[in-house]
Order: C-alpha cells, then sequence, then structure tokens
C-alpha cells in the first residue's frame, strides 16, 4: 500500500542564523541544535543545487545513452532559493546585509545599510568578526527528522523591496534569491538529510506600512525636495555575486561583489508638484539627466521603533515617466537607477532592530 | 517597572504577541502609563514603542516639633 503521508504546503519552514566562519556549520555534531531566526514567509521554497552534470552519446554506444557515460560533479556549483515575505525589522535589516554586505549602527540600534561604491565589499570569504562580513547558514525543515536541508555559506544575490498601497494591505515586503557556493554536502558544511533539533527563534510580528510614510520627498528639476502623494514603489538592489576558488571539498573559497545596482520605479501623483509644466516637469527631468535626491520615510524620521525606516536614494531617471490612468487620476511612473553623486550615497537604507549584527 | 506609551509608534506593535496583558497595552496605546513585569516592559522597551515612566517623587514635608 502506498504511503499516505502528506507534507502540507506550509508546514515547511526555513530559519537563517550568521555564520562565524564562512561556509561552515554552527553545529555539525549531528543533529544541528542551532537557534535558527525563523522567517515569516508564507511557503518556503525548496533551495535548488545547481550543480555540472555530463551527458555524453558516446560513439559505439549504439542510438542511446549509456549510464556509464554521464558524470555529475558536485564541485564548483551553487545553490539558490528563492524567498519572498512581508519585511520586518530583524529580517529587513538582516537582508539588506545579506545582499549589501554593509552594516552600520548606531544608538540602540539603528542599522544603516549604503550602497555608495566604497562602503560594500568587493569580496568574502576571509575572517568573520562580529557578523561582518555576513553570511549564514540555511535551514530547511519541518518535514521530518534527517529530512531537512542545511545551506552553508547563504548570502543574498538581489533582493527587492516593494510597497503599494493596493497591496499586501500596504506593508513592505522583500523577495529575493539566496545564493551559496557550498553545494557539495559535507560532514562540516551543506548537508542533506540533517535533522534541527534547536530552539529556533520565533517569527517577528511587526511590519513597515507604508501608510505611514510620512515623509515622501523627491527633488524635480531646480525644485528640491517636494512633497509627492505615492501609489507604490520598489527598488532592487543587487551585488552580482560571483563564486571563485575551490576549497578541499570543492566548494567556494571566495564570493566576489563585481557591481552593486540599485533599479527601481515609483508611483507618484500628477499635481502641481509634478506635472508637465515648467520647473516641476517630470519629462523634462527625465531629459535633462538629472539626478533626484528621493526620501521614503515610514514613521517619523528618526528611526528609533520597531516599523520604522528611512530610505534615501539618489536617482536618475531611466525611461521617460509612464502613465497609470485610474479612477484615482494620473499618476506618473518613474523608473530609475541610483547613482552615487559626490558624497550622496546612491542607496541608503535605515532600520530600527535592537540587536547586535551577533545576535542575527 | 512603570513605562509610558509612546502613542505615534505602539500602535504598530500587534498585542497578541508581546508579553503585556491585554488591559495594559491599551493604556499604553492611549499614552498612558502602567507599572508592568520586568520582562514585559523591556520588550516593549526593546522594540522602542514605550519609554521609562518618569518618576514623580514627593518631597517628604518636614513637620516642626
Amino acid at each position: 500500500m502506498a504511503d499516505t503521508r502528506v507534507v502540507a504546503a506550509n508546514s515547511v519552514y526555513y530559519g537563517l542564523k550568521a555564520e562565524t566562519s564562512f561556509g561552515v556549520a554552527l553545529d555539525s555534531t549531528g543533529a544541528d541544535g542551532t537557534a535558527y531566526l525563523t522567517q515569516p514567509v508564507v511557503q518556503a521554497q525548496k533551495p535548488v543545487f545547481n550543480i555540472q552534470r555530463e551527458s555524453r552519446l558516446l560513439s559505439g554506444r549504439g542510438s542511446v545513452k549509456n549510464a556509464a557515460d554521464t558524470i555529475t560533479n558536485l564541485r564548483g556549483g551553487t545553490v539558490t532559493m528563492p524567498f519572498e515575505m512581508l519585511a520586518t525589522p530583524r529580517t529587513l535589516a538582516q537582508h539588506m546585509f545579506l545582499v549589501g554586505q554593509e552594516n552600520g549602527q548606531s544608538g540602540s540600534i539603528a542599522h544603516e545599510m549604503e550602497i555608495d561604491g566604497s562602503s560594500n565589499a568587493d569580496s568574502i570569504g576571509g575572517t568573520i568578526s562580529s557578523g561582518i562580513p555576513h553570511s549564514c547558514n540555511l535551514a530547511y525543515y519541518g518535514m521530518g527528522a534527517a529530512e531537512g536541508i542545511k545551506v552553508c555559506g547563504v548570502v543574498c544575490s538581489d533582493v527587492t523591496i516593494s510597497g503599494d498601497i493596493a497591496s499586501n494591505n500596504g506593508l513592505l515586503s522583500i523577495s529575493g534569491n539566496y545564493f551559496s557556493g557550498f553545494s557539495n554536502p559535507v560532514s562540516t558544511s551543506t548537508a542533506l538529510e540533517q535533522t534541527f533539533d534547536g530552539t529556533w527563534v520565533a517569527r517577528e510580528s511587526t511590519y513597515f506600512n507604508i501608510l505611514d510614510a510620512d515623509a515622501r520627498t523627491l527633488d524635480i528639476e531646480g525644485n528640491a525636495s517636494q512633497t509627492f502623494i505615492m501609489k507604490s514603489f520598489s527598488f532592487n538592489i543587487s551585488n552580482g555575486i560571483n563564486r571563485v576558488g575551490f576549497d578541499t571539498n570543492g566548494n567556494a573559497e571566495v564570493y566576489v561583489f563585481p557591481e552593486y545596482t540599485v533599479t527601481g520605479e515609483i508611483s507618484i501623483k500628477w499635481d502641481d508638484e509634478f506635472d508637465y509644466g515648467a520647473a516641476n516637469n517630470v519629462v523634462q527631468n527625465f531629459l535633462d539627466g538629472n539626478t533626484s535626491s528621493l526620501a521614503i520615510k515610514i514613521g517619523d524620521g528618526t528611526v528609533s521603533s520597531e516599523g520604522e525606516v528611512n530610505i534615501l536614494a539618489e536617482i536618475q531617471y531611466t525611461g521617460d515617466p509612464g502613465q497609470d490612468i485610474s479612477e484615482s487620476g494620473i499618476f506618473h511612473t518613474i523608473p530609475f537607477e541610483c547613482v552615487q553623486n559626490s558624497s550622496t550615497e546612491a542607496f541608503k537604507i535605515t532600520t530600527f532592530k535592537n540587536e547586535a549584527v551577533t545576535a542575527w | 517597572m512603570k513605562i509610558t506609551g509612546k502613542i505615534n509608534k505602539i500602535y504598530r506593535i500587534n498585542s497578541n504577541s508581546v508579553l503585556c496583558d491585554v488591559a495594559s497595552f491599551d493604556k499604553l496605546k492611549e499614552g498612558g502609563t502602567v507599572d508592568l513585569p520586568n520582562e514585559a516592559a523591556e520588550q516593549l522597551l526593546n522594540m522602542g514603542v514605550v519609554e521609562k515612566a518618569k518618576s514623580t517623587k514627593t518631597k517628604k514635608e518636614l513637620t516642626n516639633g
């Protein structure tokens, strides 16, 4: 008789925990007792092992490939895994760190990640000190003992931050992809058939509501910090990660981040501050190649409590602003990329979570 | 520990996810001051949505004779 076990879609979950040595399992003594930080996803996607497989129809084998003529190479591969979740204070701060490889802390505790052409790591793979640089063990679990998957050396290759008043009840969401260059399962790193028996840290339950975005300003032509009425926005941050080198197990020795790019789109209302007239002309702003400071602050701007975030970006339009026409009126949809402008960061995000990076 | 709610911040917190009891939480949401067990108060302080209540010490009146 066939087995009747069913694995419900939401019974599987995953967690992250910062590594203390690049690509090394935090607990490799059998069952993993690490206190992973449970991630607030609706459905956890499975890690995908991207390894190399060679399969050739050799001469003299007839008209079908022979089983002896295939090669599976676990060395030199990658592991990737997509994710999507509502942003919470810790997940937002940590995922910004995982994609930007930069973290500044102030007070108790505002976490800042900026992309400015010099602060972000060009490569990681050496010593980790107090959680910096930041890579994680990822535990995929929930289906049963000894069925878990542990992936080491996990960072984010890209993260998208999205806010839309018409979706997710206006709550900020993050999505993207995890990346690891540790594709060869070994006892001290990435592992299959893993049991996780630690006490995992519960999901957070505080979110970011873009309807709390009290400060929303954008430069337009010569006018600085014009206030806009927003429908939606998104930022996509990508670091172009490559795995480099091979350790004794064929796993990565270094990750290289050749270029950090931040692109996005914002939808703002056509009104007297953003129109097609003199001095406030969104089309002219595009044609002139102006760089404009964009600020979106959820909360009072102080970033002193959970659920508050400041996003500052130096944007340049990448296309003629389109139109979003609805019963709410006409909105400009402005595609942009973030650029470093003298000392002004291309992108900077500050969020509050009263935890040191070492707690992640 | 006595804490006072920050009206413009505490509304973002899900009352079901904190150690504070519902009645006290409601009072904090209105900006009031409550006396909570240390663990519950520390949790909200860490979230940045309350502050320690300012102590209001009363001076003892000197009595002559």
